[in-house]
């Protein structure tokens, strides 16, 4: 069939393909005019049932629990199944294809298998799923009414495609209706805020708020209540209809709104939006509203609690979204109510604040405090809404009311307000108020009851500095209401406004009066700056001082070179006398302190004229004033200084600046009469340092002082001490002129001052003196005239403004031959611009000379010289020194950095820094200085320091002395010295020198180690060295040596400096000078005292071996014929024919042999080599048990044993039974010692460790040992025949040997008995306690 | 008296020393003890001696001329004559010596020391060959 037509099934597979396309394109289209989706569905069915040609197409929505709801149908009982309902179980082929989202197909369907299919009278059935976003939304199912085997897989795949496109555009419908119904919502939601926020008012709020969510929600009735101080009130209401908005507010009466304000407490208390289900039964509005579901949303402000009531709407219940939604409309309402609400606060307080802008600028306008505070009454009682008002002002301490007003009408008043809580509060600065007075514990009855007080509201009123300066009061309330916090506040407010008014007032007063007090006190300064004479500036000052301060009379006391002296004093004038008839005031600077404008002199027009009066009086009665003032002037020197005195007393006594009292208390009863003064003040007049300069005293002030009069007083006095100061200056510099001029002349240097046409205006006495003339004869003399003194033609007129513009110059005098120094400086004169030269002509000649030599030598000389800072740089050298340094040119050096790069270590720059630090000065400082190719040159530096009036080190100056050379050769001298001496110090041989008359005259560092002292040696004569016995070797010796000879190995035995004999190998040379004579004698001696004695030792130990072998020999040669006799003795003794007499014998002979045999036993033992047993023994035991086995012998024969056992013992590796044999040997033999001594008997035993050995020693004051060397010998022995074998001891000695030890004797230097001693090696380690133990076991 | 005991008694003890004293000595000790005694000087004349005839023990000096001391001789008796081994009595004069005593220490041989005691003699050669009558 390739190539060829297609089949006729084919064909109806492509048309029916075309046509799928078509029906997908025409449902698309459909959807895309926004059909909503039930025409959408309702075209689906019908064009789907003409594509498949099937029975019926069925749209099934599948909702919540898996229910599936018919919703449209095309074809047959098309209107059967909309409302249809089935649970998916009801249908095996649904919820299978439910739950696998796949479509299927039912052929051949059987009643017993669909029994729903058949209701609708299907043969066959496809059934298939709209699935969006993997969910099932709705099912479409095709039913086939006669066909049993319609749907095929082909039909399958299309009813799925166009299930599929159908539920995506179901879905995008949905979404659009959503979005829609979400962009109308934000829409209201935008037009809302902007609603609200628009409204600064809390009623136009509720309603907006309300309008916006009934609109919004789309139902009928939303209600909003607010609650603020007390229950929740209905504010708005919004309703579908005016009738019915009308109904609902008519219908909210008690009951209706008490279910409301539940509601809406219920939300405020849940703190988000709730949902009630209601009846019309609860809400009580009958059939206005319709029963459902309610929703309530709190909102709320700082001030305001609220809550929306959203009522059941008709069209359904609200969702989630909604609730939310009415959730956030609050919030918008809240955000606007607080809003509003801030508006309406803030327009109240403008408002307030305006009234009392008003009120404070027109008090501000009154000038006159009565005006003002009247005017404050009326004002604060009608901006307080109270029917009184009254202000008191605290004068004396009392709070005097002034002003009142009652009902709007003013009036004066002149009252005290009586203390009590209320003053009490006011002085603590607090608010008194009561809404019932009498009821108010403490409170002054009688007052009350003359006012008819009830409320009462009093408020201080506070100065600048925090002060209470007075008050103000309001009584009763005009509305009958409580008095509240707001009242109080605004009072408070009313209050700070009228103080800062007064305050403002108070300074104006303030101020003016101080310009009136400086203008005065500018006045004074005028009068007495221009009196430079002491004298006259000091009483005018007193009469000036007297006026000003308001007193009458006065007197001036200065402070003159450390003493008080009266420059002027009054009497009090007679005519001054205080009359009342006078019309006569001081200068009146203040009543009250605290509070000034209250004072009548300044506020009362009276008082204005009144001081007009006075300054015109003072003012015309100046002339006579005067005279009395003169009258009144005390010239008794007497009376001035008994005055002087009295006043230093008192400023001895007291530093205050002003001092004030009665004039009999201050100056004393008797001077006070005298000077007629009634009171006195003094004043202390500061100098320019800050000390007493003097004092200044007035009398007859009608007043006591103010602060005002004190500041006065200061001012008065600070000026005083100026002008006195001034005068002193003034004198000063009359005196400072004659000095000047005196010092002119004194000069010895020329000095002379010309004018600009070179006249001489001045010259000093020297010049003229020089010159031949007075000085007055050379003023007006041209400065030409003085070219007497030079001859060379000049330029300029005066021969010393040559040098113009230098700082000085130098004159040659050609007829003197001097050299002058001319300094010129240029001065105006005093009297105006003139300008004037001054010449100072400086005699240097000598000087001149000087620095010639000075140059000369510092040139010259051939050792380097310098100038240098401390810091380190050379300011000036000589040519010796850049040569020595190996510097091209002085320039070069003086660049060099000293300390780093001349010398060579930093330590020396800085030992010779402190050199000159501590002494100013180097003495011989030898230095390793750098030369400029880095060689060193060793230099000799001697230095000063020059130094600044303070003692600043400023420059160093000195000399460098080459030594290189010389350094040289005496480090090689040290160096070989230092050799030789490091040989002498560290040989072992002991080395000494001696002259020719055998003095010592050198002993190197061995002898003073060896125990000598140097005092010991040094010129003392060598032969005192050698032990007795050796001097005469030793002194022909040195005699040999003296002739030219040489002794070596010359045996001597020298006394050390312990006073112990050493044996010493002596080598004696002899050292000869450059004339080959001997002038000294070199000793070297080695120490051989230890060789001597280990060789005594070795010939020793040599001797008793061979003593041994000796005794081994023999014993043995002595033991077969001892054998033999001790057995015929024996063989004999047993014959019973031998007769009795010859037995007798024959025991004698057997015992002799016997004894005999003792004796080769024990020389045997002495001689046996057989080694002992090791083990670590204790010393100390074994001593202790040797000690043991005789005590009872000492002790019976008084033999005292004391023991000194170090118990740190260490132990040693030995036989215990040999060692406790030599022990016992050794005690033995030293108790036969004590014992035969005839003294009390004493033997001390003690073990000691010495280094690696442990030494036991033996001491007994016995008799002594005759031969000490020879005590260990066999046979040798001291006791009488037959006591001792003599073999004791060499036993000991054999024992000790064989444990490595050593067995000494010597006999006590003391002079009493002799001493053994022991020693053993230590063992390696210390034994065990167990193995100590096994051994001692044994 | 049984005729082992007769025939023991004839037995001889062999004493092997030197020095004429000693042997005397010893000689006469044992025969007036009623032992039997051949008296020989050299140590390699009594291992001769040893070789050919019968005794009941041996008595030697440890120190013997002929190149054959005490401690060879009873080398010889314990390789040859083992019946003899324990019947053997050292005499030594030299117990000085350290080699002589650790020599009869290690043939393990009863000793005397001399001089010895005429009683010490008995009681060691008694114990060692028995009594003799």
């Amino acid at each position: 069939m390739a190539g060829g037509n297609a089949t006729p099934e084919a064909r109806i597979q492509t048309d029916s393909d075309e046509a799928f396309q078509r029906l997908l394109l025409r449902v698309a289209a459909k959807a895309a005019e926004r059909t909503d989706p039930g025409s959408l569905i309702q075209l689906f069915c019908r064009l789907a049932r003409e594509f498949f040609q099937c029975g019926a197409v069925c749209f099934w929505r599948r909702h919540e629990g898996g229910e599936l709801v018919g919703e449209q149908a095309d074809g047959v009982l098309a209107e059967d199944f909309v409302g249809l309902r089935l649970l998916p179980q009801q249908s095996g082929i649904l919820s299978e294809v439910v739950r696998s989202r796949r479509t299927a197909f039912a052929n051949g369907m059987r009643s017993d298998t669909f029994p729903a299919a058949l209701g609708f009278d299907a043969h066959s059935l496809m059934v298939a799923p709209l699935v969006v976003f993997d969910e099932v939304i709705g099912v479409a199912t095709f039913v086939h009414d006669s066909k049993n085997d319609f749907f095929s897989e082909d039909l399958t795949a299309k009813a799925t495609v166009l299930a599929g496109q159908l539920g995506s555009l179901l879905e995008a419908a949905r979404r659009g209706e959503v979005s829609r119904e979400e962009h109308r919502r934000a829409e209201i939601l935008a037009e809302v805020a902007t609603a609200l926020h628009g409204s600064p008012d809390v009623d136009a709020v509720t309603e907006a708020l309300a309008n916006r969510l009934r609109l919004l929600l789309r139902t009928r009735l939303v209600s909003v209540l607010l609650k603020r101080e007390g229950p929740f009130e209905l504010r708005a209401v919004s309703a579908e209809t005016p009738q019915l908005a009308t109904s609902f507010r008519a219908r909210h009466d008690r009951q209706t709104i008490r279910f409301a304000a539940d509601l809406a407490q219920r939300a405020v208390s849940a703190g988000e939006a709730i949902t009630v289900s209601v009846s019309s039964d609860q809400h009580s509005l009958g059939c206005v509203v319709s029963p459902g579901i309610l929703i309530a949303a709190p909102f709320g402000t700082a001030r305001t609690q609220g809550a929306i009531l959203v009522y059941p709407r008709t069209e359904g219940a609200f969702t989630s979204e909604e609730k939310s939604l009415v959730s956030a409309v609050a919030g918008f309402g809240a955000v606007a109510m607080a809003h509003a609400e801030l508006c309406s606060t803030a327009q109240g307080q403008v408002q307030e604040l305006h009234q009392l802008l008003a009120i404070s600028a027109e008090l501000g306008s009154s000038g006159d405090l009565e005006h003002f505070l009247q005017a404050f009454v009326v004002r604060a009682s009608d901006f307080l809404g109270f029917d009184r008002c009254f202000v008191a002002l605290l004068e004396d301490d009392e709070f005097r009311v002034r002003h009142g007003v009652v009902r709007g009408k003013a009036h004066c008043a002149d009252s005290i307000f009586p203390e009590g809580v209320a003053t009490r509060a006011l002085r603590a600065k607090e608010v008194f108020w009561s809404n019932d007075v009498t009821q108010e514990p403490g409170v002054n009855q009688q007052v009350i009851a003359r006012y008819e007080a009830r409320q009462l509201l009093a408020v201080p009123l506070l100065g600048a500095a925090g002060t209470v300066f007075g008050m103000f009061g309001v009584l009763d309330r005009l509305d009958g209401t409580g008095i509240s916090r707001e009242d109080v506040r605004r009072a408070r407010a009313l209050a700070a406004q009228v103080s800062v008014v007064m305050e403002v007032a108070h300074n104006l007063h303030r101020s003016e009066h101080n310009r009136r007090r400086s203008d005065v006190v500018i006045e004074l300064a005028r009068e007495i700056d221009g009196l430079l004479r002491l004298p006259d500036f000091a009483h005018k000052f007193v009469e000036r001082a007297v006026e000003l301060a308001g007193a009458r009379t006065g007197g001036l006391v200065l402070v003159q070179d450390g003493r008080f002296q009266t420059v002027a004093l009054h009497r009090l004038p007679p005519s001054a006398q205080p009359s009342l008839g006078e019309h006569h005031h001081p200068p009146k600077i203040s009543e009250d302190d605290h509070l000034p404008i209250f004072s009548r002199h300044d506020l009362g027009d009276q008082d204005h004229s009144g001081q007009d009066h006075s300054s015109q009086a003072s003012r015309s009665s100046d002339s006579a004033a005067e005279d009395r003032a003169l009258h009144a002037r005390v010239e008794d020197h007497a009376l001035q200084q008994r005055f002087a005195q009295a006043v230093s007393k008192l400023a001895g006594k007291s530093s205050d600046t002003i001092i004030s009292g009665s004039a009999s208390d201050l100056l004393g009863p008797d001077l006070a009469s005298t000077l007629d003064w009634p009171d006195c003040v003094m004043v202390r007049l500061p100098g320019s340092r800050g000390e007493l300069a003097g004092l200044l005293c007035i009398s007859g002030r009608s007043r006591p002082l103010a602060d005002d009069d004190r500041d006065l007083l200061e001012a008065i006095a600070g000026h005083a001490a100026m002008a006195l100061e001034n005068a002193r200056l003034f004198t000063r510099i009359e005196q400072a002129n004659r000095h000047w001029l005196e010092i002119f002349d004194a000069i010895t240097d020329f000095i002379v001052v010309h004018d600009e046409t070179d006249k001489v205006l001045r010259v000093n006495r020297s010049l003229a003196a020089m010159i031949g003339v007075a000085p007055s004869e050379l003023i007006g003399v041209n400065m030409r005239a003085l070219l007497a003194l030079t001859s060379e033609p000049t330029l300029y007129s005066c021969p010393f403004c040559r040098s113009m513009g230098e700082e000085n110059d130098e004159f040659v005098h050609p007829a003197l031959d001097r050299t002058y120094l001319v300094s010129t400086s240029r001065v105006h004169g005093a009297s105006g611009e003139n300008l004037q030269t001054i010449h100072v002509l400086k005699d240097i000649t000598d000087r001149r000379e000087a620095e010639r030599r000075y140059r000369e030598l510092f040139d010259n000389i051939q050792e380097g010289l310098f100038f240098s800072t401390p810091e380190g740089r050379f300011v000036e050298v000589n040519d010796a020194l850049v040569a020595m340094l190996g510097y091209a040119t002085r320039e070069e050096l003086l660049q060099v950095d000293i300390p780093t790069q001349i010398y060579f270590s930093p330590d020396q720059r800085l030992l010779h820094s402190q050199a000159m630090e501590e002494h100013g000065h180097m003495r011989n400082f030898e230095a390793t200085l750098r030369r400029k190719n880095g060689s060193p040159i060793y230099v000799l530096i001697n230095a000063f320091g020059v130094y600044d009036n303070f003692g600043k080190l400023l420059q160093i100056r000195g000399l460098m002395l080459d030594v290189t050379g010389l350094h040289t050769y005496q480090s090689e001298l040290h160096r070989e010295r230092d050799f030789s001496g490091k040989i002498l110090s560290n040989t072992q041989s002991l080395i000494l020198v001696a002259d020719t008359a055998f003095l010592i005259s050198y002993a190197n560092r061995r002898w003073y180690e060896a125990g000598f002292e140097q005092r010991e040696l040094l010129g003392h004569p060598l032969l005192e060295l050698a032990a007795p016995g050796y001097v005469s070797p030793l002194a022909d010796a040195l005699q040999t040596i003296l002739s030219g000879g040489q002794v070596d190995n010359l045996e001597l035995q020298i006394m050390r400096g312990n006073g112990h004999i050493g044996q010493f190998s002596v080598n004696l040379s002899p050292m000869r000078d450059e004339q080959n004579n001997i002038n000294s004698i070199v000793v070297v001696m080695t120490d051989i005292t230890d060789s001597a004695e280990l060789r005594d030792k070795l010939v020793h130990a040599e001797k008793m071996a061979a003593v041994g072998q000796l005794v081994s020999g023999v014993a043995h040669e002595v033991n077969n014929p001892l054998t033999a006799i001790l057995g015929f003795a024996d063989l004999l003794l047993e014959n019973p024919d031998v007769p009795e007499t010859a037995r007798k014998d024959l025991r004698v002979i057997l015992q002799e042999a016997q004894r005999t045999k003792t004796i080769v036993q024990n020389l045997l033992s002495f001689a046996r080599q057989m080694p002992p047993q090791r083990n670590p023994v204790q010393l100390n035991l074994i001593l202790r048990r040797t000690i043991q086995l005789r005590s009872y012998d000492f002790n019976s024969h008084g033999v005292d044993i004391v023991e000194h056992l170090d118990e740190d013992l260490p132990d040693v590796m030995g036989d215990a039974h040999q060692l406790q044999q030599v022990f016992l040997n050794i005690l033995n033999n030293a108790y036969d010692a004590v014992h035969e001594v005839g003294r009390p008997a004493r033997i001390e035993i003690m073990t000691t460790k010495a280094g690696n050995a442990v030494e036991v020693s033996f001491r007994d004051n016995g008799y002594g040992i005759s031969h000490p060397d020879r005590i260990f010998d066999p046979f040798f022995t001291t006791k009488e025949v037959g006591k001792g074998t003599g073999l004791g001891l060499s036993i000991c000695y054999g024992i000790v040997k064989e444990h490595g030890g050593e067995i000494l004797c010597h006999n006590n230097t003391d002079g009493q008995g002799a001493t053994f001693i022991v020693r053993f090696p230590a063992a390696p380690h210390t034994a065990s306690l167990g193995v100590a133990a096994g051994v001692l076991q044994k | 008296m049984t005729s082992s005991a007769i025939q023991q008694s004839l037995l001889p003890v062999l004493l092997i020393e030197d020095e004429p004293s000693i042997m005397a000595l010893v000689s006469a000790t044992l025969e007036r003890n009623g032992y039997d005694v051949v008296c020989i000087e050299s140590g390699a004349e009594a291992l001769r001696l040893l070789e050919k005839g019968k005794f009941l023990g041996v008595v030697s000096d440890m120190r013997t001329p002929g190149g054959v001391d005490g401690a060879q001789v009873h080398g010889w008796i314990s390789a040859n004559r083992p019946d003899l081994v324990d019947k053997v009595v050292i005499i030594t004069g030299d117990y000085a010596n350290e080699e002589t005593v650790s020599t009869l220490r290690k043939i393990g041989a009863l000793y005397l020391e001399k001089p010895f005691r005429v009683q010490d003699l008995i009681s060691a050669v008694e114990k060692t060959m028995g009594k003799a009558r």
